[in-house]
């Protein structure tokens, strides 16, 4: 089949109404699961996985396809209206998007969310037609050590997201680090920090762990102190998105894009370090540098492009060398061969149609996703309306059953709990909660690459350096921290300016 | 920012605390394979870096709580926490810890009626009636969403089961 | 006079509410199945196909719940705790009930903890290699491994799965020495990662389940060197134990099953093979199952006990004799 009839040939099943139909409700699916917190894509695609059984195949896996791309939105609508984060990924869209809301100006975050996504999407699916061929002989050369270098260098975030302390930010991000450790030790299989709990064997849930990080301090200081956020104009989740905000995110759209398709290709790094490092880079990049987790358009612009960058680029694996790169593909596998289709390289030459038909369905889902995303956040951004009175038990009793959703396990619901003391306690102190995840988050894939590396090299530490990849990421890691320090440096000597002005000025009304 | 005193205690609060894991936690709650692996590979390896790097931190945050001038009071948050306050905020430990415990017994749903309005009505509420309604209608909705639609088997408790 | 009317008809609805389940007929009621790995995985997908047929023979429905962690420990253990009532069933895997039983002696539960109703999925394992490598038979990886001690590498799924034991048990049956120290074993997180990591060049080889493998070796990227089936597999083009004369290696077979606590019932028991019987004959299902290299054959609970045994029996012997125990 010649590359002309095999893009006909797809072009005729994607152009069946039920293939548009299937489509469109995945991603109406994905939507709906991604925003309600505790069930998340991956869940949401395991389930729709025995339907897709009896379709044909193209439908099946378009039904599959729309599932994840719409979960990966949806995730961000809680995250913004509720600080609730049902999946790591959208964790980094809360850091702007919760204080937009806040503002009264959810609707615009919502909006800026969904374009961004949108675009992301658009992006990434384009790359993975181009570029699928180059970026999957990548990733065949990204091994432990060279993952262990770019998580390394994915560690400079947190000093963007530090805010006032870096030391603090520093501290945060050890103890996240110190509680990813919690569990069955990786490669000798015996018990770290268990306590004797069958429980913690398996470790801390992700989920658990960062809805009880954001949304449950949340609702301590409203119990604290009611009649403070009553006093708030938090409502009208009605602001438009102006073209000129829309336009002046565009850059760092393409940023986030461009950092979550090459992430994406990647197999096993997943959305969330992806969201965090476009979130920073847009942030060091931006003239609004300060504005950053204060409610900037720009930085849920630059989170959702991130992690919805990667969504397209992900299937660049699978489709070229059958590599699942993350729960959700290894899914879509399984949907490929109960149709005897064989995800790899043999895909092209045997199933040409279908890969194509795929392509077009992903360039479709991209629309689909702008038109029921709308729908979706005009649906939901009610949310924003309700009286703080009842949206915040409403919350507590949400992130109840839905982190007892994620595993079925009451315990989750105690670590949850748990977090939620730990974060208000950070927030009295004064330390920040996104370092502190984003460890949490990178911390396994750190110490697991790492240690994968020296069992590959025998403990000999020259393997970190064993090629152009993992040079490039540490002179990345060096230009990031010199970055930091003289920003450090700077803003240091600001502030001491800035509190001498206000001694002076203090002082002046005194005397 | 906080008062000087208050960033000195809390550097020498992470300074305990990592010293705590590094001696105690970690040799007594990290279990070491019997046939020592290389260096770089004892489940022990990790715990310890990320403790030393925090004790650096407290270390730092300390030295310069104590020698940097102490900020003026006008930038200072005040740390007090009002009588009612401290009052709520114990009542709220109470509801959650009392529902944590009640949720295998009596079920989630029943459980999250009583917290939701508990909750309600610790925050002086102007809507009593609707937060009620809202109490019950939403655990109900939530119920039939996830165990009818995602198929989760929400605990039910061992007294009255919902269908 | 009102209170205690509302009173008594509260009562009287508690009490029917608590016995009505005694008199009726089990079920009553959905029946949970707790799978204790992840969504997504090999246990997972297979339980939910289960789960697909079974809906059309069974009265109630089943609720299937996934409880992750801990190589299946914590999702085991949350079984064996529940009531024998037959309302709470686990997906039992090779995994978590005879390489993890055998491997680690501080597992919080036994295989005798359970009471199995059937095993309804033998997977073959196989051995693959990168086609890049040059080996093309299992001798010539023997050879690889005797010649270059402590250099050759293999991946797994995570310390005490299968694919962890698999390729101990296979290079000792074709008589490496001193195991723990000529090969080393690199954890991932997944059968997926374990076989990008043979793709990569990171590791030498895999010995696990075929259905993982079977896209790779398809598609020409690796090359299978044994199956443990006596029968050869379609699209496995590689030769069984049988053809190597080493029959013993039979034993080494990934497999599901249904169990539940000790203590479950007969009358529940009876029902679930009843019901396992209709449903393997289901054609989505076996389609589904097939398409993966599985072989579906259902056993009954005496053969299903009697299997888990022998299994544990040697892999057990092995895990003593090679010293490969967690500890």
């Amino acid at each position: 089949m010649t590359f002309v009839e095999a893009l006909s040939a797809g072009f005729i099943l994607v152009a069946q109404w039920q293939s548009l139909l299937f489509l469109a409700l995945g991603v109406f699916i994905g939507v709906v699961a991604g925003a309600i917190p505790g069930m998340s894509a991956t869940m949401a695609v395991a389930l729709t996985l025995p339907f897709t059984f009896a379709l044909q195949p193209i439908f099946g896996i378009l039904l599959l396809l729309g599932v994840y791309k719409g979960g990966i939105f949806g995730g961000s609508i809680p995250a913004i209206l509720i600080k609730t984060p049902g999946t790591p990924a959208s964790s980094a869209t809360v850091l702007d998007g919760y204080p937009l809301a806040e503002q009264g100006r959810a609707g615009e975050a919502l909006s800026m969310a969904l374009y961004a996504s949108c675009l992301a999407d658009f992006i990434s699916n384009i790359s993975l037609i181009v570029f699928a061929a180059w970026l999957a002989s990548f990733a065949l050369n990204f091994g432990p050590p060279e993952m262990f270098t770019l998580i390394f260098f994915s560690l400079t975030i947190i000093a963007g997201v530090s805010g006032d302390s870096l030391l603090k930010g520093v501290v945060a991000a050890t103890l996240g680090l110190l509680l990813s450790t919690i569990g069955l030790d990786f490669i000798g299989g015996t018990e770290r920090f268990t306590f004797g709990s069958i429980d913690m064997r398996g470790g801390l849930n992700f989920v658990a762990v960062l809805i009880g990080l954001f949304a449950l301090p949340e609702i301590i200081s409203y119990i604290r102190n009611p009649g403070h956020k009553d006093l708030q104009v938090r409502t009208i989740g009605y602001s438009k998105l102006s073209w000129f905000d829309f336009k002046r995110c565009l850059k760092s759209i393409f940023r986030g894009s461009a950092i979550g398709v090459f992430m994406g290709a990647i197999p096993g790094i997943g959305a969330a370090p992806s969201a965090f490092l476009s979130y920073s880079e847009a942030r060091r990049a931006s003239p609004n540098r300060d504005k950053f987790g204060k409610g900037e358009l720009e930085g849920v612009a630059a989170a959702e492009a991130g992690n919805n960058g990667v969504a397209g680029a992900t299937l660049i694996p699978l489709l070229s060398l059958g590599i699942p790169g993350d729960v959700i593909t290894a899914i879509i596998i399984g949907a490929f061969m109960v149709h005897n289709l064989t995800p790899g390289p043999l895909l092209f030459q045997n199933n040409a149609d279908i890969v194509y038909a795929l392509f077009l369905g992903l360039i479709a889902s991209s629309f689909l996703l702008l038109i029921i995303g709308s729908v979706a956040i005009r649906a939901f951004r009610y949310i924003a309306d309700v009286p703080a009175n009842l949206l915040f038990p409403g919350v507590l009793v949400l992130c109840i059953f839905g982190v007892f959703a994620i595993n079925n396990s009451i315990f989750d619901v105690a670590v949850m709990l748990v977090m939620g003391v730990v974060g208000y306690v950070m927030l009295l102190l004064r330390f920040p909660a996104a370092p502190f995840l984003i460890a949490f988050i990178l911390g396994p894939m750190l110490e697991n690459s790492f240690r994968q590396s020296m069992l590959m090299s025998r403990g000999d530490f020259e393997i970190f350096a064993r090629g152009p990849i993992t040079i490039l990421f540490w002179c990345l890691t060096a230009v990031s921290v010199v970055l930091i320090i003289r920003s450090t440096l700077r803003e240091a000597r600001q502030k001491r300016e800035r509190g001498k002005a206000a001694e002076k000025a203090a002082k002046g009304t005194a005397g | 920012m906080l008062s000087r005193r208050f960033e000195l205690m809390i550097g020498l609060g992470v300074m305990a605390l990592s010293a705590l894991t590094l001696w105690w936690l970690i040799p007594a709650y990290v279990a070491l394979p019997q046939r020592p692996p290389l260096r770089a590979l004892a489940p022990s390896f990790w715990p310890k870096i990320i403790c030393w790097i925090m004790l650096l931190c407290g270390a730092a945050m300390t030295l310069r709580a104590a020698m940097t001038p102490p900020p003026p009071d006008v930038i200072v948050d005040s740390q007090t926490a009002s009588p009612p306050e401290l009052m709520r905020l114990a009542g709220l430990a109470a509801i959650l810890m009392g529902a944590y415990f009640a949720l295998p017994v009596f079920g989630m749903v029943w459980v999250c009626m009583v917290t939701f309005i508990l909750l309600v009505l610790m925050s002086n509420s102007k809507h009593l009636i609707l937060g009620l309604v809202v109490g019950v209608v939403l655990p109900l909705g939530l119920y039939f969403f996830f165990s009818k639609v995602a198929g989760v088997a929400i605990p039910q408790g061992q007294f009255v089961r919902l269908p | 006079m009102k209170k205690t009317l509302i009173a008594l008809t509260m009562g009287a609805a508690c009490a029917t509410a608590l016995a009505a389940p005694a008199a009726a007929e089990y079920p009553d009621r959905p029946i949970q199945v707790v799978i204790p790995y992840g969504p997504g995985g090999a246990s997972d997908l297979s339980a939910r196909a289960l789960s697909t047929a079974l809906t059309k023979h069974m009265p109630q429905p089943t609720v299937l719940s996934n409880r992750t962690g801990a190589g299946g420990a914590i999702g085991s253990v949350a079984v064996r705790d529940a009531d024998g009532d037959g309302y709470t069933m686990l997906v039992a895997r090779v995994g978590s009930h005879t390489v993890n039983p055998a491997m680690n002696p501080k597992l919080p539960y036994t295989v005798d903890e359970f009471r199995f109703v059937g095993i309804y999925e033998i997977n073959p394992v196989a051995c693959v290699v990168n086609s890049n490598s040059g080996i093309t038979t299992i001798e010539e990886l023997i050879t690889k491994v005797n010649e270059n001690p402590g250099q050759v590498l293999f991946s797994s799924a995570g310390v005490g799965t299968l694919p962890h034991f698999g390729p101990l048990m296979v290079l000792e049956a074709f008589g490496v020495e001193n195991l723990s120290q000529n090969v080393i074993h690199i954890p991932t997180e997944g059968d997926g990662q374990a076989l990008t990591a043979v793709l990569q060049g990171t590791s030498d080889f895999y010995c696990g389940s075929t259905s993982p493998a079977a896209p790779f070796v398809d598609s020409g990227q690796m090359v299978p060197l044994l199956v443990t089936s006596s029968k050869r597999i379609d699209g496995f083009d590689a030769p069984t134990v049988d053809e190597l004369g080493k029959p013993d290696l039979k034993a080494l077979v990934g497999w599901t099953g249904i169990a539940g606590p000790a203590d479950l019932t007969d009358e529940a028991a009876g029902k679930w093979a009843e019901w396992l019987a209709a449903a393997v004959e289901d054609e989505a299902f076996l389609k589904y199952m097939t398409s993966g290299g599985s072989i579906v054959e259902l056993m009954s609970p005496e053969e299903s006990v009697e299997f888990v045994s022998s299994a544990y029996d040697s892999f057990r012997r092995l895990v003593v004799e090679l010293d490969l125990e967690i500890k």
